[in-house]
């Protein structure tokens, strides 16, 4: 009687948890590029998320929306890593300066003298002024779509807490947007 | 309706939000400049709605489960068979002697019990009247069933080699859910093929009964 290895692909975990996230691994990328706006930030994040879920496998398999818990992780995540580089006084002058200069130099090409236009570079600008909630919130829910739902329950955050976070943010990016703006725009009348 | 509430409305009209629309549109038709600010934010939310995002770097998924697999090194197994050393309870020889000629001789039915949630070996023989290279081996799984390791999945398939004689394949079922339902086993050889049909239930109390039934050669 031969035991022989006809069971040459019996899974191992590393193969387990492969088949398991990476389906789900250019969702968490765009996710994670939304949140930093950067790729190598961006892979950096979904590295560390997939770190931490390593160990915790099996429950990842048991989990009917494995995606959704993923993405909360990452939330997190990202989250953490936002509050560890704040505290670093070196890491907000750089991004506050890297604000201002565009801002207050937005450099309008010929085109949009005449009437606004929302660049990708003006809006990225324009987003950098928020808070991390209040960019959260706008990313996920007028970039990306989620419904405030489906934020609330990637965050644990009350929906009441949200929809006032967005109104915020909203309002916020309205007025840098509109402070960004060549001085030559239209005119607003007040009728 | 007025400009000052109207302005304050831009973005509950925008999400389909509000509760006074009528009202809302009343005033937008005949206001320009509350006109000229709702388009400005519809403008750029549509432009935010459309902010690119810089594909990931070739190489992307390979790189990032790469580092988790250097983060944490396979652990080393003695073969299969040690991985199922601690599945619980005994295993069960089930006799299916598939001869890719000639002969068939299927075992009489046998019964085991096995636990919802808790794994059991249940090993195969097959018998094989000389060495025989890619032979495909696939399992249908009846719902309520999964092979450990390959949780959701119900058709699984393998290209292995047959030895002359008695080959042993070793399968750790788990039982999911209560139910019933028949397990197909099939091996194929070239334009040859061998189906197995078990069924599978799980009794009243969560066990799981098989029993081999016998099928024609196919």
């Amino acid at each position: 009687m031969t035991l022989s290895n006809l069971w040459p692909f019996q899974r191992s975990e590393q193969q387990r948890f492969d088949a398991l996230v990476r389906p789900h691994l250019q969702r968490l990328y765009r996710l994670a590029y939304r949140l930093t706006s950067s790729r190598y930030d961006a892979e950096d994040l979904v590295q560390d998320v997939l770190i931490k879920l390593y160990p915790r496998l099996k429950e990842l398999a048991a989990v009917d929306n494995p995606v959704s818990w993923m993405s909360r992780v990452l939330l997190n995540q990202y989250i953490d890593d936002y509050r560890r580089r704040q505290r670093s006084p070196l890491a907000s002058i750089e991004d506050e300066s890297r604000f201002y200069q565009l801002a207050e130099n937005p450099r309008p090409q010929p085109h949009e003298v005449a009437e606004r236009e929302y660049s990708a570079q003006r809006l990225q600008s324009a987003l950098q002024s928020l808070n991390m909630e209040q960019r959260m919130v706008i990313l996920l829910h007028d970039v990306e779509g989620y419904s405030l739902e489906e934020i609330r329950q990637m965050q644990d955050v009350p929906l009441g807490t949200l929809k006032s976070r967005l109104s915020r943010a909203r309002s916020k990016l309205q007025k840098r947007l509109k402070k960004m703006e060549p001085s030559s725009t239209v005119q607003r009348e007040i009728g | 309706m007025n400009c000052t509430e109207t302005t304050t409305r831009l973005h509950q009209y925008l999400d389909s939000d509000l509760a006074d629309q009528a009202q809302f549109e009343e005033h937008i038709s005949h206001c320009d400049s509350c006109q000229a600010e709702l388009n400005a934010i519809r403008e750029w939310r549509r432009a935010l709605a459309e902010l690119p995002v810089e594909p990931a770097r070739a190489g992307f998924e390979q790189r990032v489960l790469g580092e988790v697999h250097r983060h944490y090194p396979e652990r080393h197994h003695h073969g299969f068979v040690t991985g199922f050393a601690t599945a619980v309870a005994a295993s069960l020889m089930l006799w299916l002697s598939s001869l890719m000629f000639f002969q068939q001789d299927i075992s009489d039915a046998s019964v085991v019990m096995l636990t919802v949630n808790q794994e059991r070996t249940v090993r195969l023989m097959i018998e094989a009247v000389g060495d025989l290279d890619q032979v495909t081996l696939s399992l249908n799984l009846p719902e309520h069933v999964e092979l450990a390791g390959y949780p959701g999945e119900s058709r699984l398939n393998w290209q292995t080699r047959l030895q002359k004689g008695q080959n042993i394949l070793t399968l750790p079922f788990l039982a999911v859910d209560q139910g019933q339902g028949e397990m197909i086993a099939r091996v194929n050889y070239g334009d040859k093929s061998k189906t197995f049909r078990i069924l599978m239930k799980t009794t009243d109390d969560g066990a799981m009964d098989y029993v081999i039934q016998p099928v024609p050669l196919v």
